[in-house]
């Protein structure tokens, strides 16, 4: 009597083992999948402007990160150059991620390709809105087998 | 069966669907910090020509553009770019694409006036828009945003809008967008590479 109760018992937990496993792993797949859960925000040089000059991130374990935009100043509606040097970091892949701060243009985010070893390029357009002056983010991401790292750099375009 | 036991299961199932809401909850916060890659998908909209089901569109590369014929300059500018592609293209190319101009200004934007727009710029574009929420959903879903400004212009009020040109495959997967004013000899190369595959 007593070892049925048991093996009812057992049943039941492989059950709801059978259950509670696979939700687990399918939210696992869809976290690591489109996750971009930054590991390290780079610390930007604050007076550094890209409108005129290379700028600087470093990183906690040594990383560099130097990241430009051609020509300049940045304008807007036109073709733009990046360029992105990595010392002592590796990258999977490099991306930069445009956002419009304080106003929404959309989801922006062109690759770079791999020029040689730790510098990436590549090119972007930012696009233009109705006030006089926007303030723009180009955040930096680098993909690596340690996870992401981001540098994150604002800077003012005024528009045509 | 041991009620208690019965409890502690239930308890356990509810657990692992806590744990895999909050795994996924997780990835939303984290598209607010580093915005998470749209993925497109499909969507019902109004052309002059009846309902525009992307579903239907399976088999063909779908351009799709966002914009409003009030738009001043970025629209005209992204849709002659556009033109000269499709330009360089033949017709049996032409015959696997399909471009649409999608309006965020239903409210002024009727569908015949949507049409007569478009066909200015190539024989092959359809218009097409719908209720402010629909067309809300399709821009959040391709990563497109606009808003309404008021000011002093002809129209009444500008729409600040953002200015890509999405590609959507064969098979209904957003694959590429081109950005503002894209060279129009880079967007054929692409969509040869896609009609080729």
């Amino acid at each position: 009597m007593v070892a049925e109760v048991n093996k009812q018992k057992l049943s039941v937990v492989v059950m709801a083992a059978f259950l509670i496993v696979p939700v687990i792993i399918f939210a696992f797949f869809v976290w690591r999948e489109t996750t971009l859960d930054a590991v390290e925000t780079g610390v930007v040089d604050s007076t550094c402007d890209v409108h005129n000059a290379t700028c600087e991130a470093r990183f906690n374990h040594g990383g560099r990160l130097l990241f430009s935009m051609n020509p300049r100043p940045i304008k807007p509606l036109t073709q733009l150059e990046l360029q992105v040097q990595l010392s002592n970091m590796n990258a999977q892949q490099v991306l930069v991620d445009f956002q419009g701060i304080g106003i929404d243009m959309g989801f922006y985010r062109p690759e770079l390709k791999r020029d040689n070893d730790g510098f990436f390029s590549g090119q972007a357009s930012l696009s233009v809105c109705t006030l006089d002056k926007m303030l723009w983010q180009a955040t930096v991401i680098v993909k690596s087998e340690k996870g992401v790292m981001i540098a994150p750099f604002r800077f003012e375009v005024e528009q045509p | 069966m041991n009620m208690k036991f019965v409890v502690v299961v239930l308890l356990m199932l509810l657990l692992g669907m806590f744990l895999g809401m909050q795994m996924v909850k997780k990835n939303d916060a984290t598209a607010l910090s580093i915005n998470v890659a749209p993925t497109g998908g499909d969507f019902v909209l109004q052309s002059k020509y009846g309902e525009f089901d992307l579903k239907d569109y399976r088999g063909k590369l779908v351009l799709i553009y966002f914009g409003y014929t009030f738009c001043p300059d970025i629209c005209p500018t992204n849709l002659s770019h556009l033109t000269q592609a499709l330009n360089e293209l033949n017709e049996t190319e032409l015959s696997r694409i399909q471009p649409i101009f999608l309006s965020v200004d239903p409210e002024r934007d009727s569908l015949d006036h949507l049409d007569n727009y478009v066909k200015y710029f190539h024989k092959s574009l359809i218009g097409v828009t719908g209720d402010e929420l629909t067309i809300a959903t399709v821009a959040k879903k391709f990563g497109a945003a606009y808003q309404k400004v008021t000011g002093e212009s002809e129209g009444g009020y500008l729409i600040d809008h953002s200015s890509f040109t999405y590609l959507v495959d064969q098979k209904g997967q957003l694959k590429e967008s081109f950005p503002h004013a894209s060279d129009p000899l880079l967007m054929v190369k692409t969509i040869r590479n896609y009609l080729n595959n």
